[in-house]
C-alpha cells in the first residue's frame, strides 16, 4: 500500500494505519537535501575538513612549527621526489674557515622533478616489495653558478629507503585532537612518522647532509612539513566562520526581531544604530584593535578575539533584512491570532516570528560561513591576522605570493585548494539548504532542478 | 611506484666534507672602457652654449639618443633639494641638481664636480672650494659663487628645517663659518673642530639658483621649502644637473629631458648626458617592480632582492638573454637583533621599561653570550636567505671594502657551549616543562618583535625562536607594523628583543653610523637617551672612539679605531649582528657604461654616462 492510495481513499487522514508518520519540519528539510547530490558531495567535504583539522595532532608526522633549516623546500612525496644532475664546475672565490679568501672549484647541479619516483615508495632498503611504505632519504647539495651565487637544493637517495613507523612512540605527550585549538586531547603517539637510522652514525661526515623526513606534501621555506602546516592551519581557518557566524547570527536576530517587532521609536533609533555601524571600516577597527590587544596573547587567541569583534561590527546587515522580514511577519495572520490569544511579545517573537525566517538565516548563515574564511585568508595574507609561526591557511599563502615561489616550489599553493574545496563546500551545501528549505519548492520540482 | 627507481647520482664525494662558511665578498666591477671609434649620434635637444673653465671631462664613451627606463620605489615627496625629504626625493634630486662635490659609488671617493678643486688648510679646519667657471644653469643663466653662497645659506637657515645642516653641526651644537671670494669665485668653510666628513656634508648640498629662488630666503619664515614641490610647474625648477624635469604623473612616473646647459664632458670632448630623456616609473611593490623588469619593460633595476635571485638568474641564462644580473657581492645593509638594556623607568607610569626579571637576564653578558652561540647563523642563510647571504658578526659587512674588520668576536654556533652559560648561571629548568628557570625560579620568557611588512625578517625570527627553545629559552615572537615598532624603539621602550636592519648611507664610512654607537645617538637602540658622560665604562670609551674617528683624517688610523669600535661593540654584544644578504642588481645588456657598485643607487649613480649601444635611432 502506497501513501498516494490512501489519501485518495481518505483524504482528511493524517495520521492512521498505513500512513507514514508525520513529518516535522526538520526531517523535511533533510529529505529534500539528501537528494541533492552536489550538497551532499559539499557536506562530506566539510566533514572531512572538520576531522583533518579536530586530528590534526594525531595525523600529521609532526609539530606545526618543527623548523629545520636543513631541509627547505622540498617537493611532496606523495606525488615524486627531486633529483640532482651535475651539470659543470665552476671556479668560484669563497672565503674558508680560517677567513681567508681562496679559489675553489665548486660543483653545479641542476634539480629535475621526477613523477611517482623518489618520493613514496613499496621497496624496502634491501629493494624488495613490502607492504610497508617507505620514502627516500634526503640529501643536500651545494650548487655554484658561475657567478659564484650558491643554491641550495635537496634532492632524494634513490638508494637509501627509510621505512615509515605506523604509531611512533613520542618523547613528550603531544596534541593528537583538539576543538580548533581548543580542549586539546595529549597522548604520546602519532599516527605516521620517520626515523633516522641508527645506522647512519657510521657514515662520517656524509651523514650531515642525509635527512630523514617525510613530507608527503612538500615542506616550506622554513623546512616544515606543509601537510602539518595545512591540517593544523585548517583549526583556524574553519573555525572562524562558525565561530563568527554565531555571533553575528546572534546579534542580528534580537536585534531585527526587536526592531522589527515594535516598530515606531524603537525601530527608528535600532536601525540608525546599525547604520552608524556600518559606517565603520573594519580595517582600522582591526589596526586599533591590534595595539589594544596585549602582546601576551598568543596569536590564535588574539585572532578569535578579532573575528568575534569582527562578527560583532557585521551583524548590521543581517539585523537590518530580518528586521524587514519581521516587518512583514508580524502582520500576518498567525501572529495577529497569537497576539490576539493574548500571547506575550517575548513569546510571539520566538515562537511565531523568528521561527519563519529560520529558512533565511540557515542559508545566509551556510553562505556566509566562506565570507569569514575568505576573510581570516585576506587577513593574515595582509599580516594583520595570524602570523608566523602559527599556522592558518590564510598565512601559507601568503608564502607563495611570488612568481619565484610559484615557479619552483609549487607546492606551496596547495592551501589555496583546501580554501578553494571549503568555500566550495559551503556554498553548494547553502544552495542545497537554501532550495530544501523553501517551503514553495516541492519535491518534484527538485528532482528535475 | 613498484619499478626500482634507478638514477645516477654523480659526485656525492664532493660533497663529502663538512660545509664551511661561506659566501662572496664586495666585488669590484672594472671601470668601463673607452671605444673612440662608437659612433657620436645626434642628441636631441641638441646642447647649447660653451663649455666651463675648466671642463670636466670623464673618461668615457658613448652615443646620444634613445630613452631610460626603470623604475623606482615609492613615492615622490618634494623636488626641493634644501630638503629631500624620503629616500626617493633623495635619489631623484641628482638628475636635476649638482653639488660642489660629488661621490663616485665606483671609486669608492669623492670627485669634483662644481668646485674644479678644494683645498685645506694646515690644522684640516678651513676648506676652500674653487667654483668652476662659465657653468650655466639649465635655464641659460650663468651659476656662480653667489648661487652658491645662496644655497649654503638656505641650508644654514635657522628657520629651514634641514636634515643636511645636521651633518655639519659637531658635538657641541656648532656650524661652520662660511666666507665668499668673488674675485676669486671661492667659497670657504671655517670648522670649529676637524670634521673628516666635511666634503660628504658639502657633497649634500645641491646648487639652487638665487635668480629664481632670491626671493625666498627671507630673515623670517623663509618660503624656500614651499617651492619646487610635487605640485611645482615642472618648468620652474632650474637645477644644474644632466636632466630637467619634464612631467611627473603622481603614483605613476616622473619624465626627465636632458640638460641642454649641461657642462661635463666625455673622453672625446662630446658633451653629457648620452640619454635624450629618462623615464622613472614610480611602483610601491618591490615584486611587482621585479616583474616589470622582467617582464622587459625596464632597463634597469636597482635592487632584485635576494629572494628573486634564483628566477632572475634562470631568465638571464643564454646568449639571447636581453639582460644580466649584476652580482655586487655581499650587501652593506645587516640584519640585527637587540636587548633593551635602558634600565630607566617610565616617567609617566612609574614602571621600569624592561621588566626588572628580564633586566636580571639581559644585563648578564655571560646571558648574551649564550645567546648568540644558540642562534645558527649559517642556518639562517641557508633558509631564510636561500644561501645567498653570510653570517656577519659587526655592523660593517665583508662588502665594505674599507672598514670591513675580521678581528671581532665570533659567536659560533654551539648549543653546548650555549647550556653550559646558562648552567653556570645556574639558570636550569627545573620544572621540566623543556624552558629554563633562572636562579630566582621564574620561567625564562620575553618577547621578540619585528615588522610584519619584511617576510625574510619574519623567517629570521621564527628561526631564533627555535633556535633559543633548543637551549631552554622562550621566546614569544610577535610581528608588529613598522611604524609601532619605531614608536617602541624610540619613544615607549618598552620592548624587550627587536629584529631589524640597518641600511648603509653613500659613503659607507662608519662616521655616518655614528647615531647607532654613539650613546646621545638616536639609533642607539639598546640603551637610548643616555645620561651623558654615559655610566657604562665600555660604551664611554666608544663615545671617545666615535668621536675621535669624527676628528680623525688618516686613513689608516680610521680603519684602526673603527676596528676598535667594532671589537668592542662584539665584545659586550648589546647587539647581535645576523646576516647580511648578497646584493644584486639587473640591467639589460644594451645599456652601455654601467658600473654597478654596492653603493646606492647602484646602477643609476653614472646616469649622465650611461647609453644605449647599437643604433638609437630604432628605439
Amino acid at each position: 500500500m502506497n501513501a498516494s492510495d490512501a489519501r485518495r481513499v481518505e483524504p482528511i487522514a493524517t495520521e492512521g494505519p498505513g500512513l507514514p508518520p508525520p513529518r516535522g519540519p526538520w526531517k523535511m528539510l533533510w529529505l529534500r537535501l539528501r537528494k541533492n547530490r552536489i550538497a551532499m558531495t559539499g557536506g562530506l567535504i566539510l566533514i572531512f575538513l572538520y576531522f583533518i583539522s579536530c586530528f590534526a595532532g594525531f595525523l600529521s608526522p609532526y609539530d606545526f612549527n618543527d623548523v629545520n633549516t636543513d631541509t627547505t623546500r622540498y617537493g611532496p612525496m606523495l606525488l615524486g621526489g627531486i633529483a640532482v644532475e651535475q651539470v659543470g664546475t665552476h671556479l668560484v672565490e669563497i672565503e674558508n674557515e680560517d677567513y681567508e679568501w681562496v679559489e675553489v672549484e665548486k660543483p653545479e647541479f641542476e634539480p629535475r622533478w621526477e613523477w611517482f619516483r623518489g618520493g613514496l615508495t613499496f621497496r624496502d632498503p634491501e629493494g624488495r616489495f613490502t607492504l610497508r611504505p617507505h620514502v627516500h632519504a634526503l640529501r643536500e647539495f651545494v650548487s655554484y653558478d658561475e657567478i659564484g651565487e650558491t643554491t641550495y637544493y635537496l634532492a632524494s637517495d634513490p638508494e637509501v629507503r627509510i621505512p615509515i613507523r605506523f604509531l611512533p612512540r613520542q618523547e613528550r605527550a603531544v596534541e593528537v585532537a583538539s576543538l580548533f585549538g581548543f580542549f586539546k586531547i595529549k597522548a604520546k603517539r602519532k599516527l605516521f612518522g620517520v626515523e633516522r637510522p641508527a645506522e647512519w652514525a657510521e657514515r662520517g661526515d656524509d651523514a650531515d647532509l642525509m635527512h630523514a623526513e617525510v613530507f608527503l606534501l612538500g615542506s616550506d621555506q622554513n623546512g616544515r612539513d606543509l601537510m602539518t602546516r595545512i591540517f593544523f592551519g585548517g583549526q583556524i581557518s574553519m573555525s572562524v566562520g562558525l565561530l563568527g557566524i554565531l555571533i553575528s547570527m546572534t546579534i542580528g536576530l534580537v536585534f531585527g526581531g526587536v526592531a522589527g517587532y515594535y516598530g515606531g521609536l524603537t525601530d527608528f533609533s535600532m536601525m540608525r544604530l546599525t547604520e552608524l555601524l556600518m559606517a565603520i571600516p573594519g580595517l582600522y577597527l582591526i589596526l586599533t584593535l591590534r595595539y589594544v590587544i596585549p602582546t601576551k596573547l598568543d596569536s590564535r587567541q588574539t585572532y578569535l578575539m578579532i573575528v568575534g569583534i569582527l562578527a560583532l561590527a557585521g551583524w548590521a546587515s543581517l539585523g537590518r533584512v530580518i528586521r524587514g522580514m519581521v516587518l512583514s511577519l508580524r502582520e500576518n495572520e498567525y501572529t495577529l491570532a497569537a497576539r490576539a490569544l493574548g500571547a506575550g511579545d517575548r513569546r510571539v517573537i520566538l515562537r511565531h516570528v523568528l521561527p519563519n525566517t529560520a529558512s533565511f538565516v540557515i542559508v545566509t548563515a551556510t553562505l556566509y560561513v566562506p565570507y569569514y574564511i575568505l576573510g581570516e585568508v585576506a587577513l593574515s595574507f595582509l599580516g594583520l591576522g595570524i602570523t608566523e609561526p602559527d599556522t592558518s591557511w590564510g598565512l601559507l599563502l601568503k608564502d607563495a605570493q611570488n612568481s619565484q615561489v610559484l615557479k619552483y616550489s609549487p607546492w606551496l599553493i596547495l592551501p589555496g585548494f583546501f580554501i578553494f574545496f571549503a568555500v566550495l563546500a559551503f556554498n553548494f551545501l547553502g544552495d542545497g539548504l537554501r532550495d530544501a528549505a523553501d517551503p514553495r519548492a516541492n519535491l518534484s520540482k527538485k528532482k528535475t532542478a | 611506484m613498484s619499478r626500482l627507481p634507478i638514477r645516477s647520482l654523480l659526485v656525492l664525494t664532493l660533497l663529502l666534507v663538512a660545509l664551511p662558511v661561506e659566501g662572496q665578498r664586495g666585488r669590484d666591477y672594472p671601470e668601463p672602457s673607452v671605444d673612440l671609434d662608437l659612433p657620436v649620434g645626434t642628441p636631441a635637444p641638441a646642447f647649447e652654449g660653451e663649455l666651463p673653465d675648466p671642463p670636466l671631462q670623464q673618461n668615457r664613451t658613448g652615443t646620444y639618443g634613445g630613452t631610460l627606463v626603470y623604475s623606482i620605489l615609492g613615492e615622490v615627496e618634494t623636488f626641493n633639494p634644501v630638503e629631500p625629504k624620503g629616500a626617493t626625493s633623495q635619489e631623484l634630486r641628482a638628475l636635476v641638481f649638482s653639488g660642489l662635490v660629488s661621490y663616485s659609488n665606483g671609486h669608492w671617493q669623492p670627485a669634483p664636480l662644481l668646485a674644479h678643486k678644494w683645498d685645506v688648510s694646515e690644522d684640516h679646519r678651513t676648506w676652500t672650494f674653487h667654483l668652476r667657471r662659465g657653468v650655466r644653469f639649465s635655464d641659460g643663466r650663468p651659476l656662480t659663487i653667489d648661487d652658491v653662497e645662496f644655497s649654503f645659506r638656505a641650508i644654514f637657515h635657522p628657520q629651514v628645517p634641514s636634515s643636511i645642516r645636521d651633518g655639519f653641526r659637531d658635538e657641541e651644537g656648532r656650524y661652520p663659518t662660511m666666507s665668499v671670494d668673488r674675485e676669486a669665485q671661492t667659497i670657504s668653510f671655517t670648522t670649529h673642530d676637524v670634521d673628516s666628513q666635511f666634503l660628504t656634508h658639502v657633497g649634500n648640498v645641491s646648487i639652487v639658483p638665487k635668480h629664481i629662488l632670491g626671493d625666498h630666503l627671507q630673515d623670517e619664515n623663509p618660503t624656500i621649502l614651499e617651492q619646487m614641490t610635487s605640485a611645482a610647474d615642472p618648468s620652474t625648477i632650474v637645477g644644474c644637473g644632466p636632466f630637467v624635469l619634464k612631467s611627473y604623473a603622481p603614483a605613476e612616473r616622473v619624465v626627465y629631458e636632458r640638460n641642454p646647459h649641461y657642462w661635463e664632458t666625455d673622453a672625446r670632448g662630446e658633451r653629457l648626458p648620452y640619454f635624450d630623456r629618462i623615464v622613472i616609473a614610480l611602483i610601491k611593490d618591490q615584486n611587482l617592480q621585479v616583474q616589470k623588469f622582467l617582464a622587459g619593460e625596464h632597463d634597469l633595476l636597482d635592487t632584485l632582492p635576494p629572494d628573486r635571485y634564483r628566477e632572475a638568474a634562470d631568465a638571464a641564462k643564454g646568449d639571447d638573454a636581453a639582460f644580466e644580473v649584476l652580482t655586487l657581492g655581499c650587501s652593506l645593509n645587516t640584519n640585527w637583533v637587540a636587548f633593551n638594556l635602558h634600565p630607566g623607568t617610565n616617567p609617566s607610569t612609574g614602571k621600569p621599561f624592561v621588566a626588572e626579571e628580564k633586566q636580571h637576564w639581559f644585563q648578564q653578558l655571560d646571558f648574551r653570550r649564550a645567546v648568540n652561540h644558540a642562534i645558527d647563523r649559517r642556518g639562517i642563510v641557508k633558509s631564510a636567505l636561500e644561501g645567498r647571504g653570510r653570517p656577519i658578526w659587526a655592523s660593517i659587512t665583508p662588502g665594505n671594502r674599507n672598514f670591513y674588520c675580521k678581528d671581532v668576536e665570533r659567536y659560533p654556533h654551539d648549543l653546548e657551549l650555549a647550556g653550559k652559560l646558562l648552567d653556570d648561571l645556574g639558570w636550569k629548568d627545573t620544572d621540566g616543562d623543556g624552558f629554563r628557570e633562572d636562579d630566582k625560579g621564574r620561567k625564562i620568557s620575553f618577547d621578540l618583535n619585528t615588522n610584519v611588512e619584511n617576510n625574510t625578517r619574519l623567517q629570521i625570527c621564527n628561526l631564533l625562536k627555535n633556535d633559543l627553545a633548543r637551549v631552554g629559552i622562550e621566546v614569544n615572537f610577535k610581528a608588529i607594523d613598522f611604524n609601532g615598532l619605531v614608536t617602541r624603539l624610540r619613544d615607549s621602550h618598552e620592548w624587550d628583543m627587536i629584529l631589524l636592519g640597518w641600511g648603509s648611507g653613500v659613503p659607507a664610512d662608519p662616521s655616518n653610523s655614528k647615531n647607532i654607537n654613539r650613546t646621545s645617538g638616536r639609533l642607539h637602540v639598546w640603551y637610548p637617551g643616555q645620561p651623558q658622560p654615559s655610566p657604562i665604562e665600555w660604551e664611554r670609551e666608544v663615545d671617545k672612539l666615535v668621536g675621535r674617528l669624527d676628528r680623525e683624517l688618516d686613513p689608516a688610523v680610521r680603519k684602526e679605531i673603527s676596528d676598535q669600535i667594532q671589537i668592542a661593540v662584539s665584545r659586550h654584544i648589546p647587539i647581535l649582528y645576523l646576516v647580511a644578504s648578497n646584493q644584486y642588481s639587473l640591467g639589460k645588456k644594451s645599456i652601455g657604461n654601467l658600473w654597478p657598485s654596492l653603493l646606492r643607487p647602484s646602477v643609476t649613480w653614472n646616469i649622465q654616462e650611461l647609453y644605449r649601444k647599437g643604433d638609437p635611432g630604432t628605439r
